[in-house]
């Protein structure tokens, strides 16, 4: 009898560390596969054209002569339709606008909703927007808050100060005001505003490297290229890679450290640091910019060229001077910011 | 009798300090995701300028399969005219070559190379399509593999990087409400992907290119010499032969794609002791060479044995356990009187034992998943499972290299109903 309890006992204490995945097992409540989006196809101007593509869907039945319609879009929402539509300043707006024109806000005002408009959009300092998105050109004023995104089939231009939300994209040229802050930017190409910027000056260094070789392998601190160097090849620096002024470079590179790269430097390949990534005044890279850190790019420079999409993507910030032109995607994991 | 038992202690010893050992590398990889940095793929970057891929989806009786795959593969968002698709019917005796000459009657980037003549397997097939391929970017999916629309790009980015020489996405499995068995690979693949391969990615180590949803530079390919076909593992051949000569293998975990994962137990042990097997053959291939590589860092290279040594750790235990049993019944188990070992024992008692568990219960929390976590305690009898049949794998691995055996490839089984075809 003590034996049989025993070996109830055993048992029981046994099975006990089991028995929640017992149940799991005869009640699943958490066995579906996880989440693939089968249908995902990268697009940075994502934003806009999925709210234009809910537009399109939910509006074909719509009688868009009408002023105020409760519609459902991704929810029920009340919709203002408008042909043409000015927005007085101060003003707090809770509901979508669907503007088939051009659409005007005066300073100060609040979108709370999305904004839609098939002409312009034209946007008055100090406002906050929700999301907009526009058929043809759009300019914001200094100091207006996105909160989410902003997409146009034209041109964008911000004012400064700005803080630009989650996304700001455009099919043709994207001009950002200085001081603003932004995650990602799309356009054709990014411009920040034309003012001249002080180069960039890198530190102290103390070693240069002959260049001979495919991959340069280096346990030195710095693995420094020479200035005016003309290079044929992919550079591979294990630690840090400081490229000297005037050097062009005609291949990758890659730093598992610090890049620093002073003026005037032309890189036709793409650009891999593991690091910082230091960017002087007047470089030409044709390529894409990655940094598992901050990137900074200072004035002047030129980043990927006419007809193509090259990408700047920094796991941490980026930091853009003025007059630099990105053709393509920005994005900071962290934050972005136009000086 | 005395030495017997020395050298049963010293082996026990050295088991228990084996064991330590991996301890410490599971405990690092889960910390290292749970509060260490975080390096971020390169899904990120858009280029317009994108290089030509041929796709291979190696296929021995698929035809349950071989439909779904395909349909995927042409709706992918990859320019058209920048991609080949090339099924490779290795040896079918099923309805796989109608399904596949369908497809490329319809679809003429869709390639197929029908195999009957040679030696059959995996990496047979892929070398000889390779070779006849044209794509710079080599991508690989299993037949069972259902690839979403935007992952060719997401594969290819990898190259902008000049020393990547392969990558590695995550396999997801689709079937996992299916059964015990396959809800508990689903915890393993989490564990394995989510922690292990993402670690390494984060801390600059081994992470493996594990043959399929994975893609490799096909002139470099071509340079290595290609798979050696007397290796079952290719994809783990493949991942020492590129570090050992310089390049890097990178893991995306935001390149994801469903699997089917085995839903029968024989199944299941036919798949491991295959990769023990292919896995323990790179060991006894790749050891050597990895020590030697002057490419690789201290830090890869202690990784790398340790990777390369894992399948022979079931072997190591399996044996260990036989020794203390023997020591047991001789009345010799006083060996914890030796206060390192008594430490390692402790040590591995109070957090080795915990560590798969911990680092399967942290890879479900970051994938989001809640109640499945309840599942794990479960892992227990896979762990019994796993290392019996991995031990088989190794002992194989271990005679072919003794008697330079034929390999055998075997494929996996599928489990999914026939599906359709172009209309």
């Amino acid at each position: 009898m003590i034996m049989l309890l025993f070996f109830s006992l055993f048992l029981l204490m046994f099975l006990l560390p089991f028995l929640p995945g017992i149940r799991e097992l005869v009640q699943p409540q958490d066995s579906s596969p996880l989440h693939i989006n089968m249908n995902y196809s990268k697009d940075p101007r994502y934003f806009g054209k999925s709210f234009r593509s809910i537009l399109d869907k939910r509006l074909a039945t719509v009688d868009l002569q009408s002023d105020m319609q409760t519609v459902k879009l991704s929810k029920k929402e009340a919709v203002l339709f408008s042909a043409n539509l000015t927005v007085p300043e101060d003003s707090r707006i809770n509901y979508v606008l669907y503007v088939t024109d051009n659409f005007v806000s005066r300073e100060r005002c609040i979108f709370e909703k999305e904004i839609y408009t098939g002409g312009k959009a034209t946007v008055g300092d100090e406002c906050e927007i929700r999301a907009l998105a526009a058929d043809a050109r759009v300019s914001l004023g200094n100091k207006t808050n996105v909160i989410r995104w902003v997409d146009s089939e034209e041109d964008i231009t911000t004012g400064d100060e700005c803080d630009l939300g989650w996304s700001i994209s455009c099919q043709k040229k994207l001009r950002i005001g200085s001081g603003s802050k932004f995650r990602r930017l799309f356009g054709m190409p990014v411009l920040t505003c034309k003012q001249d910027g002080d180069g960039y000056l890198p530190g102290h260094y103390t070693d240069i490297q002959d260049i001979g070789d495919t991959a340069f392998k280096t346990d030195s601190e710095w693995l420094i290229v020479p200035p005016s160097t003309k290079l044929n090849k992919v550079i591979i620096a294990t630690q840090n890679l400081l490229i000297k002024y005037g050097c062009i470079l005609k291949g990758d590179i890659k730093t598992y450290g610090n890049l620093i790269v002073e003026e005037g430097v032309r890189i036709t390949g793409n650009v891999f640091a593991e690091k910082d990534v230091a960017i002087a005044a007047g470089t030409r890279i044709l390529g894409n910019i990655f940094s598992q850190g901050t990137i900074t790019i200072a004035s002047q420079t030129k980043i990927g060229r006419s007809g193509m999409i090259k990408s700047a993507v920094s796991r941490k910030e980026i930091v853009l001077g003025r007059g630099v032109s990105i053709f393509g995607y920005v994005l900071a994991g962290k934050k972005g910011r136009a000086s | 009798m005395e030495l017997v038992v020395l050298i049963l202690k010293i082996y026990l010893s050295l088991t228990a300090l084996v064991m330590v050992v991996y301890f410490i590398r599971h405990f690092t990889f889960t910390l290292n995701r749970l509060v260490g940095r975080q390096r971020i793929y390169y899904q990120d970057i858009l280029d317009s300028e994108l290089p030509s891929v041929s796709v291979f989806i190696p296929m021995h009786n698929e035809e349950k399969v071989a439909a779904d795959i395909l349909d995927l593969l042409i709706s992918s968002d990859y320019p058209q005219d920048k991609l080949e698709i090339i099924p490779i019917n290795d040896h079918s005796s099923d309805k796989t070559k109608t399904i596949l000459n369908r497809y490329s009657r319809k679809f003429p980037l869709i390639k197929p190379l029908h195999r009957s003549k040679g030696s059959r397997g995996k990496p047979a097939g892929l070398n000889e399509a390779i070779q006849n391929a044209v794509g710079e970017i080599a991508i690989v999916f299993d037949a069972d593999y259902l690839p979403p629309k935007g992952i060719l790009r997401d594969m290819v980015v990898a190259f902008k990087d000049p020393e990547v020489g392969a990558m590695m996405g995550r396999v997801i499995p689709k079937n996992t409400p299916k059964n015990l068995l396959t809800r508990l690979l689903d915890l393993e693949r989490s564990s394995g992907y989510q922690i292990d391969q993402q670690a390494r990615y984060n801390l600059r180590l081994i992470p493996q290119y594990g043959g399929t949803v994975g893609a490799f530079r096909r002139e470099l390919f071509l340079t290595l010499g290609g798979f050696d076909e007397d290796i079952l593992a290719e994809d783990t051949e493949l991942t020492y032969k590129l570090f050992v000569k310089g390049w890097k293998v990178i893991y995306a975990s935001r390149v994801e794609c469903y699997e089917e994962a085995p839903e029968e137990w024989p199944v299941r042990a036919r798949q491991i002791k295959r990769w023990s097997r292919g896995h323990s053959q790179v060991m006894f291939k790749y050891f050597w060479p990895l020590l030697t590589s002057s490419h690789i860092s201290a830090l890869e290279k202690i990784d790398g044995a340790l990777l390369l040594f894992i399948y022979s750790v079931p072997f190591l235990i399996s044996l260990g356990i036989f020794a203390s049993l023997i020591l047991f019944f001789l009345g010799e188990m006083q060996l914890i009187e030796s206060l390192l070992l008594f430490l390692f024992v402790v040590a591995y008692n109070t957090f080795g034992n915990f560590a798969p568990f911990n680092q399967l219960g942290i890879a479900t929390l970051i994938d989001g998943s809640t109640h499945r976590i309840r599942l794990i305690p479960l892992i227990f009898f896979v762990f019994v499972f796993n290392l019996w049949y991995t031990t088989l794998g190794f002992i194989n691995a271990a005679l072919d290299v003794l008697f330079k055996r034929e390999i055998l490839w075997q494929k996996t089984d599928r489990f999914r109903a026939v599906s359709g075809g172009p209309g």
